[in-house]
């Protein structure tokens, strides 16, 4: 086949993909950027009004917006970091092989196949203080004054326990692509480091994380986005609450655009969630690539 | 030849009667109705009633569509947007239904409204008439102000329950328990409608019906306004009333955290003796198999203007203005309120006819019956507050604010502020 005729072939076969990808997200994408310049009702097309940027400056004299962005940070800042050092702790454990490693493998990895609601609805009933195991179970280790502690409906604990209830869930993951990860660094480099007279701490710091950049990137990147997009968890445990407590952008977005009817008001929050998101993989990939260079 | 004969006979006899079978099809009238009702026994019921219309009525064939609960507003929402409404819709009534009329996208159906009215029961009108006319007719009742008590437990604590007929008295009688160490009123504010409820029946018992009615509708209907501000004595009054339950440490210690059905599940196992919610509770109560229930209006205040009022939820079937057949869609719109409908609805749901229908010979679980007896005797009724508040305001000031009002992060005067600028300010956004 001659090199135009190829390229043509290619052509057709990505375009039924090109075409769904268009319809499916390209469209709507638009569609959604133009809706956060409008004020409607969300009933019927005729009474849209084109606002320009005032949705845009509301968003920025709304205070549970700087809110919602606040605990957005504040949870992606945590969970990331707990994940990474646990994740690549555990990793580092288990591809040495211990004893019993692949029941442990197995614990870790059952989160990933549960859906976020049903573990939601699990850790809500939990941490209730009336039908819930872990206050009687504090209690019972001697904690004082949690017997009855509204884990989930106090400001002070709502969002970390998401938090703690997240990075259980999410942990598997990055254990699993950390592990895959390791498990590609060549022998030859570690025994080579051994027989040199480097320390197990020395070959990990010198050694194995350098050469895990490229996967701790994706990771970093995964966790980070995910976790700016969290919705299901936070709607299943706290709605957002105790009043906007532990509320997100999600959570916001979705409130302002179906629960109060601004549809406009709803997608522009989208819009500056999605350029925040792009903005942070973006930095976290320059870091990264930066980073690599100088290794 | 004889056989050629008749073969040639039959043959013409067909196109004659495909003819006519044309003809007949030609006449009728095919119409979607979509509806929410998807899960039994309500589905079945309108299924039936589905049925037995098309039955008797030949010209007229009516698609039932039942989507999910959660899906259909979505749905419903695209279609209108799109242009493509069904020819009948159910709605929820009150402000769901007012927002499709603002945008003409409903029929107005009132000169066909306005004899079924005759029998309808006094004060639902408020559920579907925006700016002075008539959108849809209703089917079901719900009552919403209703308090659920295990008789079992106030015996043992030495609690009339014809003490609760007051709010005074309802507080009392929780009192009694704590000082006994049971946390009384079961109650968990997580999804924030169930606050939400809570502050509605209050304010409901503090306000008359007029005033009730204008405070919410203000946000709704340009033709209405309101003497009483969202921030005077009464609303504000409702506010204390209820962030002083939650002080006095009346609710379950889960109240902030706990989801309705985990407050309901300690109600129905006899851990805590008060529960509120709706007529739909008999049903839940039913489903749970609990036994030790009976139920009161919930309490109104001492010096409640109108103290057995009730507040009342309800489905709307509306006519989209795109309906293909609107003469034929109204005949179902009567059928549904026909008292053969009505009957079926009732005995084989656990709820209640919008309608005054003799509802003596019906058979009914004597719960829901109790709940019918409240009915009957009650002066007038009024829809949920979100029904006939615009959700801008409703979700902010009421949905959010009670759970704010019950951390303390607001107070109440600070509720009744805020809920009255946004109510101010959405009228002057809209001209009014």
């Amino acid at each position: 086949m001659r090199r135009s005729g190829r390229t043509k072939f290619h052509i057709w076969l990505l375009l039924p993909a090109f075409a769904f990808y268009t319809v499916f997200w390209i469209v709507p994408a638009v569609v959604a950027f133009l809706s956060s310049f409008t004020q409607w009702n969300g009933v019927s097309l005729a009474s849209i009004r084109w606002v320009g940027l005032a949705n845009y400056v509301e968003l920025f004299d709304d205070r549970w917006f700087w809110n919602a962005l606040r605990n957005n940070l504040l949870f992606v800042a945590v969970v990331l970091c707990a994940i990474i050092v646990l994740g690549m702790t555990y990793a580092l454990i288990l591809n040495a092989r211990p004893r019993g490693h692949s029941v442990f493998s197995t614990i870790f990895f059952i989160p990933i196949v549960l859906s976020s609601v049903v573990i939601g609805l699990l850790f809500t009933q939990m941490l209730s203080p009336t039908v819930g195991l872990v206050g009687p179970a504090l209690s019972a280790l001697g904690v004082p004054g949690v017997s009855e502690h509204q884990w989930l409906g106090s400001r002070d604990t709502a969002l970390p326990m998401i938090m703690l209830v997240y990075v259980w869930q999410q942990l598997g993951f990055a254990i699993l692509l950390l592990l895959a990860g390791l498990q590609t660094i060549p022998n030859d480099y570690i025994e080579a480091a051994r027989v040199d007279g480097a320390s197990a701490w020395n070959i990990t710091c010198h050694i194995t994380l350098p050469l895990m950049r490229p996967v701790l990137t994706v990771v970093i990147v995964l966790v980070t986005t995910n976790a700016f997009l969290l919705f299901d968890l936070v709607v299943v445990m706290t709605n957002g609450g105790p009043f906007h407590a532990s509320e997100v952008l999600s959570v916001f977005m979705y409130s302002e655009a179906f629960l109060k009817g601004n549809p406009g008001y709803g997608t522009a929050i989208a819009m500056m969630l999605f350029v925040i998101v792009l903005c942070v993989s973006v930095i976290q990939l320059a870091l990264s690539g930066r980073g690599q260079k100088a290794a | 030849m004889t056989t050629l004969r008749t073969l040639r006979a039959l043959a013409l006899a067909g196109v004659v009667f495909a003819i006519a079978q044309g003809g007949a099809m030609a006449q009728t009238v095919e119409l979607n109705l979509w509806s929410e009702l998807s899960a039994p026994p309500e589905s079945t019921v309108l299924n039936k009633v589905v049925e037995m219309f098309n039955a008797a009525n030949p010209d007229v064939v009516v698609k039932h569509t039942a989507f999910e609960n959660t899906a259909y507003e979505t749905a419903l929402r695209t279609a209108f947007a799109g242009g493509t409404p069904p020819d009948i819709a159910e709605v929820n009534a009150g402000s769901n239904a007012f927002q499709y009329a603002q945008s003409g996208q409903l029929l107005d159906l009132t000169d066909f409204v306005t004899p079924i009215e005759a029998k309808l029961r006094p004060g639902l009108e408020t559920m579907y008439r925006y700016d002075g006319k008539s959108y849809g007719v209703l089917w079901g009742l719900k009552v919403g102000n209703i308090l659920y008590y295990n008789p079992v437990m106030l015996e043992e604590q030495g609690v009339d329950p014809a003490s609760l007929a007051t709010w005074e008295g309802f507080m009392d009688a929780s009192q009694t328990f704590l000082d006994a160490g049971i946390a009384p009123i079961a109650f968990g504010d997580r999804d924030q409608w169930t606050g939400n409820h809570y502050f509605n029946h209050i304010l409901h018992g503090v306000l008359s019906k007029d005033e009730y009615d204008r405070i919410g509708l203000q946000t709704l209907d340009p033709s209405v306004t309101s003497d009483i501000k969202w921030n005077d004595e009464k609303p504000v009054r409702a506010w204390e009333l209820f962030k002083a339950v939650a002080d006095a440490g009346y609710f379950t210690s889960g109240y902030l955290s706990d989801d309705n059905d985990t407050a309901a599940g300690l109600f129905f196992s006899g851990r805590a003796p008060f529960y509120s919610t709706g007529s739909w509770g008999v049903g839940m109560a039913k489903g749970a198999g609990a036994e030790n229930v009976a139920l009161t209006l919930f309490p109104p205040v001492a010096d409640s203007p109108e103290p057995t009022a009730i507040v009342t939820n309800s489905l709307l079937f509306t006519i989209p203005a795109t309906t293909k057949d609107a003469d034929a869609a109204k005949r179902f719109l009567e059928f549904l309120t026909s008292e053969e409908v009505q009957k079926l609805y009732v005995e084989e749901n656990f709820d209640l006819s919008p309608y005054n229908y003799d509802m003596s010979s019906w058979s009914m679980d004597p719960m829901l019956r109790q709940v019918s007896d409240l009915l009957e005797n009650a002066q007038n009724a009024s829809p949920f507050l979100d029904m006939i508040e615009d959700v801008q305001c409703m979700q902010e000031n009421v949905n959010e604010a009670n759970v704010a009002v019950l951390t303390g992060d607001l107070s109440p005067q600070e509720a009744g502020d805020m809920h009255q600028e946004c109510v101010d300010d959405l009228r002057a956004s809209r001209n009014w």
